[in-house]
């Protein structure tokens, strides 16, 4: 089956079509969305906006309708209704589409080749910073496609609108590769993917209307791969190929070289004049590339990278700027890496890291530049020592305690330098009250109180707040002792010797006695071995 | 001869347009003649005009019972032109100050609408903020048109005012900013398992982090602090929002009236497009460095 020509109603067909299409597969299309606003509802926008227009349309009273008539409520409903930023650019190429068929009633493939062009344009010129990657590009790749089916003598308009729906998607694939953030998110653009759900929806219907031959449906074949790094074995040609070329014969035609190397790879670009020609092409067969520059003259500043290593090598990248802290127990563990620590010792008050083990943990971490987190008072000294020893620059938070370590980390901001970090975090460590519940290993004899070997004990820094054989009363007594009226928030971290089902009645028990005073309590496993609780206080 | 604070008998040459997310009050908007374009809220199956069919309080009780996450959308291009093309019945120039551009598409559909009208005067400004941030811009400028400056002068002073404004403002939790793909670069603050208070800022057109505190007299008073570190004299021309938190606005006054001598404060409330993204318990401080 051939179409020579579309009539306005064909136009209304198409529309329709791309708004049930759209209705469709809205949801496929706002689960990509990623870019400019990772929202997630590009697809109900652009949905909507095509809704809007074919309302406008459904109202044209003429009967049969121009093809400009329609095109031309169809820009106006979608500029009225648009939504979203490609609910807009939408609106735009719908517009430009309008003023391209402006005055025709029915369209041939030339027709078709004008409005493509206005389309784009207008789209284009909507957009303040055009970015490459996005819905432009597809719809420019797309609508060049069919540009060029034209020039080839094509008639036919369902073939011009396969062919172009196919580049369209090829087009889309490749959204990932021009821009990052897509590339990040694993994702191909999201209003690049409606438009081409839209323009199935929109050939589908028009094929249709034939009661012949059914021409076989053509499937978005790109979808979703959700949040997945990009991998170098994704990398569909691998070796980036720039070279120039001094043609020995002076009529050499460039746009003849860019359709030679076409075939050749992907992200191509030649440019220049007849006597000097700039190719830049990303192909999995360099050789053959120079080879084909040697036929038409001198080559010049080759240079070939393998994009695969570039992407490794990024991804090997040193951090600028790296945090290692000591900690014991899986919670604290956890909680601190929460917080953007990159290693953790494993130690505290029984067992005090080497040197050595700092010196590994910074290699391990893979930064220029290091903040440790003693968390320990026996600790400081020997992570001061490091700095001599290793020629990563190392920059020493005096944290005495876990809690205060905790504190240091919420001061932390990457995007300052390490003098700055180190300041902030050490002057964040003030903000809290650290105390910690444990037993007594021997008697002791602290201002006048007489502690048994084995008596519970709460500590405040190194002083002694309370002590007894009643290990809660201890902790509600020590958390009493170190409250003032300025604190807001008490946490607790609960040790390994500690069941949830314990945690959980203190938990009751604590509240019950912080009420009144509007102080928020907040319960976590640290996992901390001889400690029972640790609290901070702030 | 016109009374300060007479902003009628002056012939405009100009006239301020903004949008809603200014969240800029109708008595703001009438005494200076400030034209909003709203935002759409989409809660659930209904859509509202931002501000206009829906209040901020009616937002934040219905935000509690709707089932799928409030989004937003931008006005549409035809809704601008049928701005202008009415306020061109009145001046030659229009200045129309928006949303970011990083955060919303509005400036988008402004920009559309008025190249859709080349021969009218229209100039376009991303004010690089939101919230009262833009309102406090939008303010200047049309403070500025009301004492019958021309539009290059207009344009002056919003300069000025971007460069000198500063917006900080505390969240109870980053889930809305999260989930609505607003957060910017406070997505740094993300993935932390103690229960933090964020305090943010809009710089350049986006979000950053400030600081992770934990509670949230501490981020309010952090608020506090830095406007008091920041601005040299007296606190004028600033505003303090709230989110359905007006405990956290009246202690945020009083502090600030501890701390400055003379203070000039437009107390607000956002709006539900800035509802949709802050969540309920946002506090915002918003302020000129000068």
């Amino acid at each position: 089956m051939e179409v020579k020509i579309l009539q306005g109603d064909d136009l209304k067909k198409i529309l329709a079509g791309a708004v049930a299409k759209l209705e469709e597969d809205k949801g496929i299309v706002d689960a990509l969305n990623v870019f400019p606003v990772p929202d997630g509802d590009t697809g109900t926008n652009m949905y909507y906006t095509l809704l809007s227009a074919h309302r406008e349309v459904s109202k044209i009273k003429s009967r049969p309708s121009s093809a400009s008539e329609v095109a031309d409520a169809a820009a106006l409903g979608a500029l009225m209704g648009a939504r979203g930023n490609s609910g807009v650019i939408l609106s735009q190429l719908l517009r430009g589409f309008a003023s391209g068929v402006k005055g025709k009633t029915i369209l041939n493939a030339h027709d078709l080749e004008v409005a493509f062009k206005t389309a784009v344009d207008t789209a284009y010129k909507a957009v303040m910073r055009p970015v490459e990657g996005t819905i432009l590009t597809v719809v420019r790749e797309a609508a060049q496609a069919g540009i060029e089916r034209i020039k080839t003598g094509t008639t036919d308009i369902l073939d011009i609108l396969e062919y172009s729906l196919q580049e369209g998607e090829a087009s889309l694939k490749r959204t990932p590769e021009k821009l990052l953030i897509l590339r990040e998110a694993g994702v191909v653009d999201a209003g690049g993917k409606g438009l081409m759900v839209a323009a199935l929806g929109g050939l589908n219907a028009l094929q249709k209307r034939s009661p012949y031959e059914k021409v076989k449906e053509v499937k978005p074949s790109v979808e979703t791969k959700a949040h997945s790094p990009i991998s170098t074995a994704d990398l569909e040609y691998r070796y980036c190929t720039e070279f120039i070329i001094k043609p020995k014969e002076a009529d050499i035609n460039i746009d003849k070289v860019r359709e030679d190397l076409t075939p050749r790879g992907d992200s191509l670009l030649v440019v220049g004049s007849p006597d000097l020609i700039r190719v830049h092409v990303h192909t999995n067969n360099p050789g053959v590339i120079l080879e084909y520059g040697l036929l038409l003259g001198d080559i010049d500043q080759i240079k070939i990278d393998n994009m695969a290593e570039q992407t490794e090598e990024f991804f090997k990248e040193k951090k600028p700027l790296g945090i290692i802290a000591v900690a014991a127990g899986e919670g604290f563990k956890e909680i601190l890496t929460s917080l953007g620590v990159d290693v953790i010792i494993e130690g505290g008050q029984t067992m005090n890291p080497s040197t050595a083990s700092f010196i590994k943990a910074i290699e391990k971490v893979n930064a220029e530049k290091v903040i440790l987190l003693p968390n320990n008072s026996n600790v400081i000294l020997t992570a001061e020592q490091v700095k001599a020893l290793t020629s990563v620059q190392v920059e020493v938070v005096p944290s005495k305690t876990v809690v205060q370590g905790i504190s240091a980390l919420m001061a932390f901001d990457d995007t300052l330098d390490i003098q700055e970090n180190l300041q902030a975090m050490t002057n964040s460590i003030k903000n809290v009250k650290s105390g910690e519940v444990t037993y007594a290993v021997r008697d002791w004899n602290a201002n006048g109180s007489n502690v048994k070997k084995g008596d519970y004990i709460g500590l405040h820094g190194s002083e002694l707040k309370s002590f007894g054989s009643d290990r809660e009363e201890i902790l509600i007594k020590l958390l009493k002792e170190m409250l003032a009226p300025e604190d807001e928030i008490i946490t607790i971290y609960f040790g390994s010797d500690i069941t949830e089902e314990e945690a959980e009645i203190v938990k009751e028990k604590l509240q019950a006695e912080v009420e009144e005073d509007e102080i928020a309590l907040e319960f976590y496993y640290g996992g901390q071995p001889l400690y029972f609780y640790i609290v901070g206080i702030e | 001869m016109p009374f300060i604070g007479d902003y009628d008998n002056i012939m405009r040459k100009v006239l301020v347009v903004t949008d809603s997310t200014s969240d800029i009050t109708k008595e703001i908007a009438e005494k200076y003649n400030i034209t909003v374009v709203p935002l759409n809220v989409h809660m659930d199956n209904e859509v509202y005009k931002d501000q206009v069919t829906i209040s901020s309080d009616e937002f934040f009780e219905k935000l509690s019972k709707c089932k799928n996450l409030p989004r937003t959308s931008q006005p549409s291009p035809g809704e601008f032109i049928e701005v202008y093309h009415s306020l061109l019945e009145e001046v030659d120039s229009i200045v129309s100050i928006h949303i970011s551009e990083e955060m919303s598409g509005t400036l988008q559909s402004a920009r559309i609408a008025a190249q859709s009208i080349p021969e009218a005067d229209i100039s376009i400004i991303d004010s690089r903020s939101v919230c009262m941030g833009l309102g406090l811009v939008v303010i200047e400028a049309a403070k500025a048109a009301a004492e019958g400056k021309d539009k290059t002068e207009v344009l002056r002073v919003i300069e000025e005012a971007k460069k000198d404004l500063r917006v900080i403002f505390v969240v109870d939790t980053l889930d809305y900013l999260e989930k609505n793909g607003r957060i910017g670069k406070a997505h740094a603050f993300l993935g932390s398992l103690l229960s933090i208070k964020p305090v943010l800022a809009v710089q350049d057109g986006i979000i950053i982090p400030v600081e992770k505190m934990r509670g949230s007299k501490k981020a309010l008073s952090r608020l506090v602090e830095t406007a008091r570190e920041e601005v040299k004299g007296d606190f004028l021309g600033a505003a303090i929002v709230h989110g359905a938190a007006f405990d956290k606005l009246t202690f945020v006054r009083d502090e600030l009236q501890a701390r400055f001598s003379e203070m000039d404060l437009i107390l607000g409330s956002v709006g539900p497009v800035i509802g949709v993204h802050a969540g309920p318990g946002v506090l915002g401080l918003m302020y000129f460095v000068r």
